[in-house]
């Protein structure tokens, strides 16, 4: 049995400034991605076969990586741990999460048809892989839509987190649809149990621009976080 | 011969630029809400 909390934005602490969300994480990010862009466009050389069109390869994967690995997966552990101990603060953090995320998976949707045009000659097909991303897209912006629609803190808490926790799966599936299906998409060349089928110059910008999409990740979610408690300390408010 | 598409990777990068720029523009624009 859980205690009952009072007030909604008592359990959260006190209210921040709402003058101006960031922190210096902000400024940190914005030097990494723009730094990794540099390298990726100048330093890097261009692949013989795709040509200047297979860069998109340093923004596409990492962009998807985080946005489900990260943005959702830490979405559903919030959500887990807020059903379990009924702490507004997990429940925040996994309202940021799920924000965050869908925002870096809507890059991932955007770039990976502009990829795809120039390999595939195609925008889109209906496979297996780019169906259930578009899928889990739809599930999270359920998520956010849910949210929005409920008023009672606790209700919206409790139905979010178990709508969360119905995203998990479908993660494990669009990773592994590649390897159990026919499908367009490539299979991973570099999150394998072999060694990464890549050049090094090339490895190394792939794994610094996953670095300065996760430092991009903290700092807008820290961000959105603080906005969660704004919110929560105007909607008490008498 | 190297295929000349670099066009894609321009418009991918904009558009990724665009997107995340204009979110965290629109964090700062909530906050503000609640300020006014």
């Amino acid at each position: 049995m859980h205690a009952r909390i009072p007030s909604h934005s008592r359990a959260l602490g006190p209210a921040p400034s709402p003058l101006w969300p960031y922190d210096w994480s902000i400024g940190l990010a914005a030097f990494a991605v723009i730094g990794v862009a540099i390298r990726a466009i100048w330093f890097t050389p261009i692949e013989a076969r795709q040509g200047p069109a297979q860069k998109i390869f340093y923004v596409h994967p990492p962009s998807a990586f985080v946005g489900i690995w990260i943005g959702f997966g830490l979405m559903a552990i919030a959500s887990g741990v807020y059903l379990w101990l009924r702490d507004e603060r997990a429940d925040a953090f996994a309202e940021s999460s799920g924000e965050v995320g869908l925002v870096f998976l809507t890059v991932a949707l955007i770039t990976g048809p502009i990829w795809g045009k120039t390999v595939w000659g195609t925008w889109w097909t209906w496979d297996v892989r780019l169906t259930s991303t578009l899928f889990l897209w739809f599930l999270v912006s359920g998520y956010l839509v849910l949210r929005g629609a409920i008023e009672d803190p606790e209700l919206r808490a409790r139905y979010s987190a178990v709508l969360a926790l119905l995203s998990v799966p479908l993660m494990f599936f669009i990773h592994f649809s590649v390897y159990f299906f026919r499908t367009l998409h490539p299979m991973p060349i570099v999150a394998k149990p072999s060694a990464p089928s890549l050049p090094p110059e090339m490895l190394t910008t792939f794994l610094l621009a996953c670095v300065a999409m996760i430092i991009l990740y903290i700092a807008l979610v820290r961000a959105r976080y603080r906005l969660a408690l704004v919110r929560a300390h105007v909607e008490d408010a008498p | 011969m190297i295929p000349d598409n670099a066009i894609y990777f321009e418009v991918a990068y904009a558009a990724a630029a665009i997107i995340y720029g204009a979110y965290a523009v629109s964090i700062w624009w909530r906050a503000a809400r609640f300020r006014r």
